[in-house]
């Protein structure tokens, strides 16, 4: 075909694909623009063919999303070729080569099959996946003859193969969710491929087709699967023609874009994208459902479900408990027929509910084991969890945007059961100290309560901890629980937030961290439920968010708790004297002592009572190679579940920044910093980090040369500001989550002789190392810093003095305007 | 337009092919070459003695993209050719004035 011609015929495809993505931006009528987007495409094709036909040596058809007339805007063009065995074999040949290269220049991103009429007779499931593309085919070009030769074959292969077929469908399908945890909750989903995205629909209406299934897939009608399929095909159209190309990745950033596009335009644009995701998740696990329904059909797993064949129909909400309680009993979900009962008798139920009277059956259903999330789940399925805690539909899909929380509100409710119910059952991954304590806990089923209903306060914004107990106790009333048992429930709820925030931001190393926390919970009973929901809930929030070392933290207040609660009386009244003349008793004959006692000297209790003994003389042999001709001492020591670096070296400003920042160029996760001094001015700086990106772990040589540049970094022979800016400007390290206003807050710790100062930030590499170069250029000293990130959030908790005693309000006032405007000066060098 | 230079892992080459099929980016020239960096070779031991290999074996992928899709480009590269250990490999990004298509005669439009 000459070249003018072949570019007149791109020029028209361009101009009527842009026709009708506007038209699709205005009306939205997904399936007319899939459709026209395709008959607009054979158009094009039949163009190229045409001078080619008139031999009638072959056919053309489409096949795959292209077969099903379902054509995105950047979707790849799938097209088979058929031709005939005959003597006009050869001829055909040069014509599809011809015909090829034509179709290739018209740049559509074509995938083309060639196959003969023999070859089609000779289909192999190996190839499956062209197998499942025919299962769309559609005549383009093609002689009637012809159409009905490839018809018939296929046929035949889709008769004899339909079991097989069916089975590879459901395996494929079950590998594809591995690949995405198997869950629907996904914070930037692929609209194609994940759980509950059009590849789910898809499997699903193959299967109905292969099995001419018929019937109701619960819990949803037709039209709702519908419906739902229809609002992942607009996403899919938006994401594709805002990215410009084969994009099925719903972004963070391409969240904003398609909110307003589909119509989410109400609110600011986070709760624009809030809004437009918790549609998502609603449609996405309406497909999900559709998909596995039909899984489930032709696996055929009937051992796992509940049947009861002489059961007629259910007439109260007693009932209807009673058969999940049943159902968890035996271990096994509702079959089909169960299910179809429960939702018929939904509407009947509302009227006629009498809630006290399930009080008993549902504490006998809460008690932690396992089935317990599934059976929630299905109750949740089928409406009857609302039913019995109408607060649950205001968390319905509430989708929180902190870029941390994975799953949706209700889905992170449910999950925090699951967790306790992976306790109770043991195995592995799980962590027998918290085992223990769940065994230690006779009425474990105050958990659920408290576990469910946790977060209905957040279906709006702000502080949501009051908010959810004031709502579950307008629920515990209904059932008429015991005072004792609400008010335990209401407490949990109450502080579900209280040990997370202070393992994260207090020091437990502080008597009166612990004393206050152990008022606040008051008994050892509560403190144990509130552990352990504090586990759950945490745990729920996304994979890998309970890593070891929080799990540490935690068992940790556990333990420093319970024993400031069932011990009143310790030895408090231990000085630095006492442990120091101690240290100096029991003194390894190879250090000197006059020297060991001038060391110590300064140091404060928390430093001598905490640390051991060993560590002590280390620390101290360490000090005393500091008169050498490098004044600075480095040790660097791997634990469990991070790396233990300990810095000795005479007084030096910016010493802890300087460390800070190295530890980000190398990219390591810091957990958590603190240093002491002496009188001598002997300083001991403290940090904990892990590797997260394995940099030590899989070289070797790079611990090396990172003890080597710590040295300079200390005696500021490197600039770590210059280090650092290579990976500040690097793309790879630039978020992608939007930013935030970052927020400064001071607090006096109870014991008054440090300043708690609190950074949010969003995180980014060298985020520590700019913040404590502000505080050492106010000549601050810092005694510890806690960090912990929540998705893009950063929360650096430092304590603070100055000249020994906490910091003045005018400090505090300049220091905040210096913290902020270092931290806006980063976020403009970025930009 | 932008010729991104990408010298990597040879076990790495496929899957790097993916992922930037991925991007829509379907056109490439990949090379084997061989150098070093930092860490310039390293020793090994062949039948009991050892000896250095100081160049070392590696690919080179070639792309020419539109500037709007650089950034997305190398991170792409970066996240799959990225093992973590030394030797992971290097790319450059250089701006190119022109391409033509030999066959067709065209200039790109980019």
């Amino acid at each position: 075909m000459p070249p003018n011609q072949l570019l007149t015929i791109r020029n028209n495809y361009q101009r009527s694909k842009q026709e009708l993505s506007q038209r699709f931006l205005q009306d939205l009528r997904a399936t007319d623009f899939l459709e026209e987007h395709s008959d607009v495409v054979d158009r094009l094709i039949c163009d190229v063919v045409s001078p080619y036909r008139e031999k009638r040596t072959f056919g053309l058809f489409a096949i795959g999303g292209y077969g099903r007339r379902e054509l995105y805007p950047g979707s790849d063009i799938d097209i088979l070729l058929v031709y005939r065995t005959d003597g006009t074999q050869s001829a055909a040949e040069g014509i599809l080569r011809n015909l090829i290269q034509d179709l290739w220049d018209t740049h559509l991103d074509l995938g083309h099959q060639v196959w003969s009429l023999e070859e089609l007779k000779e289909l192999d499931l190996n190839a499956w996946e062209f197998c499942l593309s025919l299962l769309d085919l559609r005549p383009i070009l093609a002689s009637d003859t012809m159409v009905e030769q490839v018809k018939e074959e296929t046929s035949a292969f889709f008769r004899k193969n339909s079991r097989e077929l069916a089975n590879r469908i459901v395996e494929l399908t079950l590998t594809r969710h591995r690949t995405f945890d198997g869950t629907i909750y996904q914070l930037e989903p692929d609209l194609k491929e994940a759980p509950g995205g059009l590849r789910d629909y898809l499997a699903a209406t193959w299967l109905r087709n292969l099995y001419r299934a018929e019937g109701r897939y619960l819990p949803y009608e037709e039209s709702k699967i519908e419906e739902a399929h229809h609002f992942i095909q607009q996403a899919r159209i938006a994401v594709h023609l805002l990215s410009n190309r084969k994009q099925n990745r719903l972004t963070h950033a391409l969240q904003e874009k398609v909110a307003p596009l589909l119509g989410y335009a109400s609110g600011t644009a986070s709760s624009d994208v809030e809004s437009l995701m918790k549609e998502y998740f609603l449609n996405a696990r309406i497909i999900n459902g559709f998909c596995m329904s039909l899984v489930n059909a032709v696996w055929g797993d009937t051992d796992s479900q509940l049947v009861l064949e002489d059961l007629r129909e259910l007439s109260s909400a007693e009932e209807v408990v009673q058969l999940f309680l049943h159902a968890l009993e035996e271990g096994k979900s509702l079959s089909d027929f169960l299910r179809n009962a429960v939702v018929d008798s939904l509407p009947s139920l509302s009227a006629t509910i009498r809630y006290p009277a399930l009080k008993e059956s549902l504490i006998q259903l809460f008690k932690p084991r396992q089935g317990l999330y599934r059976t929630l789940s299905e109750m949740y399925e089928l409406g009857i969890l609302e039913l019995l805690f109408p607060e649950f539909a205001s968390i319905k899909a509430r989708v929180i945007r902190d870029f941390y929380h994975r799953y949706t509100v209700d889905e992170h409710s449910l999950l925090t059961i699951r967790n306790i119910e992976e306790l109770e059952a043991g195995g592995k991954g799980i962590d027998g100290r918290f085992q223990v304590i769940l065994r230690e806990c006779d009425d474990a089923y105050l958990l659920t309560f408290a576990l469910l209903l946790h977060d209905v306060g957040k279906s709006r914004e702000g502080k949501h901890s009051e908010r959810s107990a004031r709502m579950a106790a307008r629920a515990l009333k209904r059932f008429r629980l015991d005072k004792g048992e609400t008010d335990t429930i209401l407490f949990l709820i109450r502080n579900h937030l209280a040990m997370s925030s202070v393992i994260q931001r207090r020091d437990l190393e502080e008597e009166s961290v612990i004393k206050r926390f152990a008022d606040l919970v008051g008994d050892t009973k509560k403190l144990r439920l509130l552990t352990l929901l504090t586990y759950a809930d945490v745990k729920a929030v996304a994979p890998g968010t309970l890593n070891d070392w929080k799990k540490d933290l935690l068992w940790q207040l556990y333990v420093l708790t319970y024993r400031k609660l069932t011990l009143e009386f310790g030895d408090e009244s231990i000085s630095e004297q006492d442990i120091s003349e101690k240290l100096l008793s029991e003194l390894d004959p190879g250090l000197e002592r006059d020297s060991f006692e001038q060391f110590l000297a300064g140091f404060p209790l928390r430093y001598l009572q905490n640390t051991p003994r060993e560590e002590i003389y280390e620390h101290f042999r360490m000090a005393s190679r500091l008169k050498g001709s490098r004044p600075v001492q480095t040790r660097l020591l791997k634990r469990r579940t991070h790396y233990d670096l300990c810095v000795v070296t005479p007084d030096r400003s910016r010493l802890f920044a300087a460390i800070a920042g190295l530890l980000s160029y190398f990219e390591m996760n810091i957990l958590r910093g603190y240093g002491f001094s002496n009188q001598q001015g002997t300083i001991l700086d403290f940090f904990q980090f892990a590797d997260v990106r394995g940099v030590f772990r899989l070289n070797n040589s790079e611990k090396q040369r990172f003890l080597n540049l710590l040295e300079q970094a200390v005696l500021g022979e490197v600039d770590v500001d210059l280090l650092l800016q290579g990976k500040e400007k690097s793309i790879v390290f630039q978020r992608n989550t939007p930013g935030f206003e970052p927020s400064v807050y001071f607090e006096d710790d109870p014991a008054g002789r440090y300043t708690i100062v609190e950074i949010i930030a969003p995180d980014g590499i060298g985020l520590l190392y700019r913040i404590s170069r502000e505080i050492s250029r106010k000549q601050c000293d810092i005694k510890l810093v806690l960090i912990s990130t929540e998705g893009g959030r950063a929360v650096d908790v430092f304590y603070l003095s100055h000249d020994g005693v906490k910091l003045s309000a005018e400090l505090r006032t300049k220091l905040r305007a210096e913290i902020l405007q270092a931290l806006a000066q980063e976020q403009a060098e970025l930009i | 337009m932008k010729l991104i230079m990408a010298i990597v892992r040879p076990s790495k080459v496929e899957e790097i092919k993916d992922s930037l099929a991925r991007l829509n980016i379907s056109g490439m020239t990949i090379t084997e070459v061989r150098g070093h960096g930092r860490q310039r070779g390293h020793t090994a031991i062949y039948r009991g003695k050892e000896y250095s290999v100081s160049l070392l074996p590696k690919m080179k992928i070639e792309i020419v993209i539109p500037d709007d899709m650089v950034d997305e480009t190398i991170r792409t590269i970066i996240e799959t050719a990225r093992t973590g250990e030394i030797g992971d490999g290097r790319v450059f990004v250089l701006p190119v004035e022109q391409g033509y298509n030999i066959r067709t005669g065209e200039r790109d439009v980019l």
